[in-house]
C-alpha cells in the first residue's frame, strides 16, 4: 500500500542481531516475576510463601481500582519470597516480586520446548471464530495480555468496538531490537490469525500488518502467512502489508498513524479519536494463542545487544528471567558496558542494576559502553535546527530548549504553547544535536511539570468551583428568606386588609365608627 | 553473585551528530578556496589580516572567558572565534591597518559575542557586527581597495563604489563598465573570488552544514528583483549577475546570512530571512550611502529574526487550527 508523509526522523544504524532460528533461553534458578508489568497499578498477590504453583496459574490478580493486568507464573516451581525491587518500566519503580524456584522437571520441559498440558493450569481453549465478544474479550483479560510493544496498556482495556483501521505493528524502529522480525519470521501465522481475531474484536474493517523494509528475513514467511490467510478466511477484513522506511522513528504510533492515513492525531487525542487501533504484532500471536491454546502471557521474545556485549540475539524468554541471565546467554557483560536499557538504545529505560527482570514489555536488553558513543559535554545551543529537521512531530526541538532555558526562568507555558505536548520523547532530537544537549530529558521533566502544574491548577479550579458554589448557596439562602419575609409580610398585610374591610363592613352595617389598628406583625403567622 | 550496578546517561545511546567544533572547521575549510582567490588578487595582505584577526579573536576570546569566570578549553577549542575572525578580517581591505583590525574584532569579540552571554547567546553577527563598526569608524580606510593583480596600485575604489559614484555623476553604465575595475561578470578579481566562495558554499551544502534556505533566498531575490529594472533599462540598473558578482553578496549568502545563532532557525524563516537580506542589501546599495550594505543587511535581519521565527514555525503534527486552545 501508499505510504503519506513520514515527517523528520533519522537514520540510525540497524546493529541488529543476524536471523537465526528462535531459540528458548533456558530457565534460571529462580524466576523473579514483578507484580506491576504494565502501565498504571500493580497486581496483589494470590500466593503466599510456600506455595507451590504450577505453570500458567494465576499469582497476581488485577487491582479493583485502576488499570491493570493479571500476572501468571511462567513455570511450576514453589514460591520462596515475595519482595520488592526496581522494574523495568520508564521511571524504574519499586514493585512486589513472586521468586519461584523453578522446578528442575519444568526447565528440562521448557528446554525441550513442549509443555505438559496436563499439568499445567492453563484455560480452556476457545473457537476463536464462534465465541462471543464478550467472552473473547474476557479471555484476553484473564490471560493477562498487554500491549507488548512497549507501552503495555492492557489489551482487552482497549478493545472497544467502533474502530475502522486495526494496525499491527511490526515496525521496532529502534536499533538493535529484533524480536517482531523474529516472531514475524518464526510464527507469522499466529500473528495475522491474532490480527484478525483482534480486528473482530475491535470491530474493524481494515487490517494493516506495518513492517519496515530493512526487515527481509521475515518477508517470505508473512507472504507465505497472508497467502493461507487469504485462502481461508471467509470472513473479516483482508490484510494488507505496508512497508515503512527505515527511519527512526517509524514505529512510533502517531507517525505509524500519520503514515497509513495521512491523519495526524490532535493535540491531547487519542488514536481512537480518528478510529484506529494500534497493536503490536507480539500481542496479537499472544492473544491467539490466549483463545486456541488457553495460555496466559508467560514469555515473549527479547533482544539482547548492544555494543555491551560480544553479540546480538534473539531469544523467547520466561517473564521473571533476570537481565543478567540473558546477557550469560550471549557471553556476559563487556567489562567496560556501563549503561544497561531494557528497550533499544533510544528509548530503552535505563536499569540501575542488572537483576531485574524481563517483564511483559520487555522488547530488548541492551548494554552500551561509556565512551564509545559517549558524549562531550553539552554546548550552547547555536540554533542549527538539526532537531527541527529531526523531530518527527515536526516541532522545533530548539525554540523549545530556549523557552525552557531561558535566562529569567523556564517558560513552561511558552513551551507549551510551541507544542511540548506534541513530543513524544523519541530521542532523534539528542541524537543529531551538535551540542550534545539532553534536550528529550529536559522536555520530559517539563512536561511533567506542565502535567503536575495542570493536577495543581485543576485542583485551584475545583476549590474555586466549590467556593463559588458556596457563595451561590448562601446567597439563594439569603434571597429565599427574603422572600418568604416578604411573602410573609404580604400575607400578613393582606390578612390585616382583610381585618379592616370586615371591621369596615360591621361599623358600616352597625354604623358605628371604629378605632384603625393594624394587627401586631406576627399575628398572622402560619 | 551480587547484581551489577549500571547508571542512567540521561540522553540516548547513540549520538550521530557532527560536533560543534567539526562544524565551525568544516565552514573553515570552506572557505580555502575563496581565500586563495583573494589572496591572487589582492596579495598577501588578506592572509596577514586573518592571520592578525585570529590572534586578537583568540586572546580577546580568553580574556572574556576568564572575565566571565568561564571554562576555557571548551569555548576556545569550539572554533567559533578563529571563524568570526575569519570572516570578519575577509570584510577588510587588505592594506587596513592593524589598530582597524583591533577595534572591529574587539567589537565582534568582546561586545556582539561575549557582552551578550557567548557562543549562542549573540542576537546579531559577530562578524558583521564588527564590520559595521569598522564602517561608520574609518569610512575612508574602509574605501580603499588594491586593484586586483597590481598589489602595488594602492587606493582604489571598489567596483560597487566606482558603480556609484559615477551613476551619481550621470554616466550611463555601459559607459562605467568600460573602467578597468569592471571584469566580465561584475567587478574584476571580485567575480572570481564570488565563484569561489560558491564552490565552498556548495561544499556546505554537500555536507548539510548549512541549510539550502538562506542561500537560495538571497541569491533568488537578488536576481528576481534586479532582472526587471535591468530588462527595463539596462543603462541605469546593473544586471543580475553584476549585483551578485560584484560585492560580498555571495560571499554572506553561503557564510554570513547562514549563521544559525543570529539567523531565523525555522525553514520558513531561513528564507524570509535570506530574502531580507538580499532586498535590504539591494536598497542599501541603491539609496544608502555606504557602499555595500551587506553587513548592515543582515544586522538589520538579525533583529527580526526572533519575530520571523515565531510566525513562520511549521505547524506541529496535530497541531488544531490556529487560535484554537
Amino acid at each position: 500500500m501508499s505510504l503519506h508523509r513520514f515527517f523528520g526522523g533519522v537514520s540510525l544504524p540497524a546493529l541488529k542481531p543476524a536471523p537465526a532460528p528462535l531459540r528458548r533461553l533456558p530457565l534460571p534458578d529462580q524466576l523473579r516475576v514483578p507484580l506491576l508489568q504494565h502501565a498504571d497499578t500493580a497486581c496483589e498477590p494470590c500466593v503466599a510463601v510456600g506455595d507451590p504453583v504450577r505453570r500458567f496459574q494465576r499469582i497476581g490478580h488485577r487491582a479493583a481500582e485502576g488499570l491493570g493486568a493479571d500476572v501468571h507464573a511462567p513455570a511450576a516451581g514453589r514460591v520462596v519470597a515475595l519482595e520488592r525491587g526496581p522494574v523495568a518500566l520508564p521511571g524504574t519503580p519499586d514493585a512486589m516480586h513472586v521468586v519461584i524456584a523453578v522446578d528442575a522437571a519444568a526447565a528440562q520441559a521448557w528446554r525441550s520446548g513442549d509443555s505438559d498440558a496436563n499439568d499445567d493450569a492453563r484455560m480452556p481453549a476457545l473457537d476463536p471464530r464462534t465465541a462471543s465478544l464478550d467472552l473473547l474479550r474476557q479471555r484476553l483479560a484473564d490471560a493477562g495480555l498487554v500491549g507488548l510493544g512497549g507501552a503495555g496498556f492492557p489489551t482487552a482495556e482497549k478493545l472497544a468496538a467502533g474502530h475502522r483501521l486495526l494496525i499491527l505493528n511490526g515496525a521496532e524502529c529502534e536499533p538493535v531490537v529484533a524480536c517482531d522480525e523474529a516472531l514475524l519470521r518464526e510464527r507469522a501465522d499466529a500473528v495475522l490469525s491474532g490480527g484478525r481475531l483482534l480486528a473482530r474484536l475491535a470491530g474493524a474493517t481494515r487490517l494493516v500488518l506495518a513492517m519496515e523494509q530493512r526487515m527481509a528475513s521475515a518477508l517470505p514467511a508473512v507472504h507465505a502467512a497472508m497467502a493461507t490467510a487469504s485462502h481461508e478466511a471467509t470472513e473479516g477484513p483482508a490484510i494488507e502489508l505496508a512497508l515503512l522506511p527505515d527511519r527512526y522513528p517509524a514505529g512510533g504510533e502517531r507517525q505509524l498513524i500519520q503514515a497509513l492515513t495521512g491523519d495526524a492525531v490532535p493535540d491531547g487525542g487519542l488514536p481512537r479519536d480518528l478510529g484506529v487501533l494500534v497493536q503490536n504484532v507480539a500481542t496479537a500471536a499472544a492473544a491467539w494463542r490466549a483463545v486456541v491454546h488457553g495460555e496466559p502471557l508467560v514469555s515473549r521474545l527479547v533482544t539482547i545487544g548492544g555494543d555491551g556485549v560480544a553479540e546480538a540475539a534473539t531469544f523467547e524468554v520466561a517473564l521473571g528471567t533476570p537481565a543478567s541471565h540473558l546477557a550469560h546467554a550471549v557471553g556476559g557483560w563487556r567489562d567496560d558496558a556501563t549503561v544497561l536499557r531494557a528497550g533499544g538504545p533510544m528509548m530503552g529505560v535505563a536499569l540501575p542494576q542488572d537483576d531485574v527482570a524481563v517483564i511483559k514489555t520487555t522488547i530488548a536488553l541492551t548494554a552500551w559502553r561509556g565512551d564509545a558513543h559517549g558524549r562531550a559535554r553539552p554546548r550552547p545551543c547555536i540554533r542549527c535546527g538539526d532537531c527541527a529537521n529531526a523531530c518527527p512531530s515536526r516541532l522545533q526541538p530548539q525554540l523549545l530548549h530556549a523557552r525552557l532555558q531561558a535566562a529569567d526562568g523556564t517558560d513552561l507555558a511558552g513551551a507549551m504553547a510551541l507544542g511540548l505536548g506534541a513530543c513524544i520523547e523519541c530521542g532523534a532530537c539528542d541524537a543529531v544535536c551538535p551540542s550534545a544537549i539532553p534536550l528529550t530529558a529536559g522536555f520530559v521533566a517539563a512536561r511533567r511539570d506542565a502535567r503536575l502544574g495542570e493536577h495543581q491548577r485543576a485542583q485551584a479550579e475545583a476549590a474555586k468551583a466549590r467556593f463559588e458554589r458556596r457563595i451561590e448557596r448562601l446567597q439563594r439562602e439569603a434571597d429565599e428568606a427574603a422572600q418568604q419575609q416578604s411573602q410573609r409580610v404580604k400575607r400578613v398585610s393582606g390578612a390585616a386588609a382583610a381585618a379592616l374591610a370586615k371591621a369596615r363592613s360591621k361599623r358600616a352595617a352597625s354604623g358605628s365608627a371604629p378605632g384603625a389598628a393594624d394587627p401586631p406583625p406576627d399575628g398572622d403567622r402560619p | 553473585m551480587s547484581p551489577r550496578a549500571f547508571r542512567d546517561p540521561g540522553t540516548p545511546s547513540l549520538h550521530l551528530a557532527r560536533s560543534v567544533p567539526a562544524t565551525m572547521g568544516l565552514v573553515l575549510l570552506a572557505l580555502v578556496p575563496g581565500i586563495a582567490a583573494m589572496t591572487v588578487f589582492f596579495g598577501p595582505g588578506v592572509l596577514l589580516q586573518i592571520a592578525l584577526a585570529v590572534l586578537f579573536a583568540m586572546a580577546l576570546e580568553a580574556a572574556m572567558l576568564a572575565l566571565r569566570g568561564a571554562a576555557l578549553k571548551p569555548a576556545l577549542t569550539d572554533l567559533s572565534a578563529p571563524l568570526t575572525a575569519v570572516l570578519f578580517a575577509l570584510c577588510l581591505p587588505p592594506t587596513a591597518p592593524w589598530w582597524m583590525n583591533l577595534v572591529g574584532v574587539t567589537a565582534a569579540i568582546v561586545v556582539a559575542k561575549h557582552l551578550y552571554g557567548g557562543l549562542g547567546h549573540n542576537p546579531f553577527n559577530p562578524a558583521m557586527v564588527g564590520v559595521a563598526v569598522v564602517v561608520l569608524a574609518f569610512p575612508l580606510e574602509y574605501s580603499r581597495w588594491i586593484a586586483p593583480g597590481q598589489w602595488d596600485t594602492l587606493a582604489q575604489a571598489t567596483p560597487l563604489d566606482l558603480l556609484r559614484q559615477q551613476a551619481t555623476l550621470g554616466y550611463a553604465l555601459s559607459e562605467i563598465r568600460s573602467n578597468a575595475v569592471f571584469g566580465l561578470l561584475g567587478g574584476r578579481g571580485w567575480e572570481w573570488v564570488a565563484i569561489f566562495w560558491a564552490l565552498g558554499g556548495l561544499f556546505l551544502l554537500w555536507k548539510r552544514v548549512i541549510p539550502w534556505q538562506t542561500p537560495v533566498a538571497v541569491l533568488g531575490t537578488t536576481m528576481l528583483v534586479t532582472l526587471p529594472f535591468w530588462l527595463w533599462d539596462a543603462d541605469t540598473h546593473p544586471s543580475p549577475l553584476a549585483h551578485l558578482f560584484s560585492g560580498a553578496l555571495v560571499f554572506a549568502a553561503f557564510y554570513i546570512a547562514t549563521d544559525p545563532v543570529s539567523g531565523c532557525t525555522t525553514p520558513r524563516g531561513r528564507l524570509l530571512f535570506g530574502g531580507g537580506v538580499a532586498l535590504l542589501t539591494l536598497a542599501i546599495r541603491r539609496w544608502g550611502g555606504f557602499p555595500d550594505g551587506v553587513a548592515f543587511a543582515v544586522l538589520l535581519m538579525n533583529a527580526a529574526a526572533p519575530l520571523i521565527d515565531r510566525l513562520a514555525r511549521p505547524r506541529w503534527l496535530g497541531e488544531g487550527p490556529k487560535g484554537a486552545p
